[in-house]
């Protein structure tokens, strides 16, 4: 490792190879148009002998522009995100932006530091996955001083922002609407938590479900947290309480992974005893036992949609882009059956 | 439309004041008086005008942002791999107000010319790799080009760059030696492609406490798949066909044993039971697998965290051949493991497969 290797060539040390002004080589490049061939080609040889490549950073600067996009995210663990980030960066590279991950674990400093962020010309556009706007910090600036956004995975509540992701609410009455084909009449929908708007917009879906059912079904919703555990215990309330549906819509996999142990730690059989539906496909549904039936979450998808939205909104600010909600496959598996006849 | 933010000159004007004074008020200089420091404060604040980050990164000639190359053939199995590699180095890096960039670059010559293309833009302060090949370029071309870099893995020859691993070669034999106090002495073992690295040293733990327990290395006992479930369900199924199968099978990666669980499972045989797995990670779901999964636990969360900060002090200007930690892996005992059933691996195959 030299030093001379470690320095990238700049604009003065192509000058002096090709033996021509700086302003030249800038022409060169700029304008080739404007410049005898023959110097183009000393400057183009030049280039290609250095190594040179102009200064993203100042060249950026210039411009105004600074080809990067922040995506904000309200926790990199979340069982989708890496799939989506996957689609974000990949349609981004594309179209050559950078992408940048900004985590904000929902703690408010971290939010006001990457609301400061935003507002001094870091990124060309902000794609929000945290499902609020960034908490306003230092100074109050008002939101029209924010880049272009686009919303991904969780929406805000605002019509005058575009947001991808899954059509929770039609997904969840699929998934209803199969259990109520296998005959199932006691459907229970295990929420991931009560303030949670992507658990809310499921449980709508459940119960319009419930409603394309010819019986009169029931609202039966009981509260998880997202979590395993959270699923579990959500099960074990039912039984101390000795009320069982014969069904379960979870809010995701994780919810499901954790109703099916307390059934079958209950030694209870999955699909048998008890059908059980999930929602996201995350990569262990498929290995647990029973392997878990469970809508898929398009999650590259979400990520190429969202990331086009972004950067057409950052060429043409006016012109907002629709919102567009993607469909989900319901991957029937192992972990529903025909209700049993009693 | 959004209002362009004030910028310097015209917060000057306002105040009626040049802009290197604004400037030096801004930055809390002793020679402007309090007085006045707290008035351009203020209107600073009223005005909302916010030093464009990009102009004092150029000025101070570092471009504080750090890039975390994602494994391009990151299937659905690597995910969490890689959000916890990204929650760790963003923990870091926070610290000192940088940013995280992403790039999906492996290995091929278009990500290579990537990689230099990001390097010379001036862009970045350095990068991290994960999941090395045994001989890996992108690591050659970070040296050639002087740029700042840690690897999460290790390439075969690892002495001349930081790098952050874990001990892969010391837990298989952690592994063999809890299979054979089992009792086991016919053990499989389930491999990713011997160009990563990773799989190499868990290969080579594998045959060496083989040979510490005087047990002679079956070439037909090893078999080589992707690395994802269905890899390891192949794989598995290959050893169990076996006229003599394995009684133990251990797996490079837990995803690989949750397929080779299948495979026990398709042929009528009950893991810990009638033949033990022992898988490698000790992701949060081998809990939940059927049964519990037993494995080689890897200190997971502590990586992207170490890897941030490791690459922060290069980039300080530490040498790079300080920074090469090697942590260990420890073996979570569930349900996948149990004692060698002499029977089931000296019965004739024929036996087992009759209907049940």
């Amino acid at each position: 490792m030299t030093e001379r290797d470690a320095k990238p060539a700049t604009i003065e040390d192509v000058a002096k190879l090709a033996g021509v002004s700086i302003a030249t080589v800038s022409r060169a490049i700029r304008t080739p148009e404007k410049v005898a061939e023959s110097t183009r080609k000393k400057v183009t040889a030049a280039i290609a002998r250095t190594g040179y490549t102009a200064n993203a950073m100042a060249q950026n600067l210039r411009m105004r522009r600074s080809q990067m996009v922040l995506v904000l995210t309200g926790s990199i663990a979340d069982a989708n995100f890496a799939g989506v980030l996957t689609g974000l960066e990949k349609e981004a590279n594309a179209r050559g932006y950078g992408v940048l991950i900004g985590n904000t674990e929902g703690v408010i400093p971290i939010e006001e530091k990457y609301h400061g962020f935003l507002s001094t010309g870091m990124v060309d556009g902000l794609l929000l996955m945290t499902g609020h706007l960034p908490v306003a910090g230092w100074p109050k600036l008002p939101l029209s001083s924010l880049p272009p956004i686009v919303t991904a995975g969780r929406p805000v509540d605002r019509t005058d922002i575009c947001y991808v992701g899954v059509d929770d609410v039609t997904s969840a009455k699929v998934a209803t609407e199969y259990l109520v084909s296998l005959g199932h009449r006691e459907i229970a929908y295990v929420s991931g938590g009560t303030t949670d708007i992507l658990s809310d917009l499921r449980h709508q879906g459940y119960q319009m479900g419930l409603r394309e059912s010819s019986a009169p079904l029931t609202d039966w919703r009981i509260d998880g947290d997202g979590t395993a555990e959270g699923g579990r215990a959500a099960v074990e309330r039912l039984f101390i309480k000795d009320t069982l549906p014969s069904a379960f819509v979870c809010f995701n996999d994780n919810t499901a992974i954790g109703v099916i142990s307390a059934l079958q730690l209950r030694g209870h059989s999955v699909p048998n005893d008890f059908s059980v539906v999930g929602f996201d496909d995350i990569s262990f549904a498929k290995n647990i036992t029973p392997a878990l039936t469970t809508l898929r979450q398009p999650r590259l998808q979400i990520g190429e949609t969202a990331m086009s939205k972004l950067l057409d909104l950052i060429a043409a600010p006016n012109a907002v882009p629709p919102t567009q909600l993607l469909h989900a496959d319901l991957i029937v598996r192992e972990s529903c059956a025909p209700v049993k006849k009693t | 439309m959004r209002e362009k933010s004030v910028n310097l000159k015209a917060l000057a004007a306002h105040l009626g004041l040049t802009v290197s004074t604004v400037s030096r008020a801004l930055n809390n200089y002793s020679d402007i008086s309090p007085d006045t420091r707290e008035r351009v404060k203020q209107a600073a604040d009223q005005l909302g005008y916010r030093p464009n980050q990009n102009a004092r990164r150029l000025s101070i000639g570092t471009p504080e942002t750090v890039c975390y190359l994602m494994p391009r053939q990151a299937g659905p199995n690597s995910q969490p791999f890689v959000a916890q590699l990204l929650a760790g180095l963003g923990e870091a890096l926070n610290k000192r107000n940088w940013d995280l960039l992403v790039s999906q670059a492996d290995a091929s010559v278009g990500d290579l010319a990537s990689i230099e293309r990001m390097v010379r833009s001036g862009r970045i302060s350095g990068l991290v790799i994960s999941r090395p090949l045994k001989n890996d370029p992108r690591v050659k071309l970070l040296q050639k080009l002087g740029c700042p870099f840690v690897v999460h893995g290790r390439t075969a020859d690892h002495a001349d760059y930081a790098w952050y691993d874990v001990d892969g070669e010391d837990a298989f034999v952690t592994a063999v030696n809890h299979l054979v106090q089992l009792g086991h002495r016919r053990i499989g073992f389930i491999s990713a492609p011997l160009q990563y690295q990773f799989a190499q040293h868990r290969l080579d733990g594998y045959h060496r406490g083989l040979k510490h327990n005087g047990i002679a290395a079956q070439a037909e006992l090893v078999q080589i798949a992707e690395f994802t479930d269905e890899g390891g369900a192949a794989a598995a199924g290959l050893l169990l066909d076996l006229p003599c199968p394995p009684t133990a099978l251990i797996c490079v990666t837990d995803t690989m044993a949750f397929g080779a669980l299948e495979a026990v499972h398709a042929r009528g045989l009950q893991p810990g039971a009638d033949v033990s797995v022992i898988g490698y990670d000790g992701v949060h779901f081998g809990k939940h697998a059927n049964p519990p999964l037993t494995t080689m636990a890897q200190p997971q969360a502590h990586a992207g965290r170490r890897l941030g900060d490791m690459l922060l002090s290069i980039i300080d200007g530490a040498d790079p051949t300080k920074f090469q930690e090697l942590q260990r892996a420890h073996l979570v005992q569930r349900s996948t493991d149990g004692p060698a059933k002499v029977i089931a691996s000296q019965t004739d195959v024929s036996e087992r497969e009759e209907p049940l």
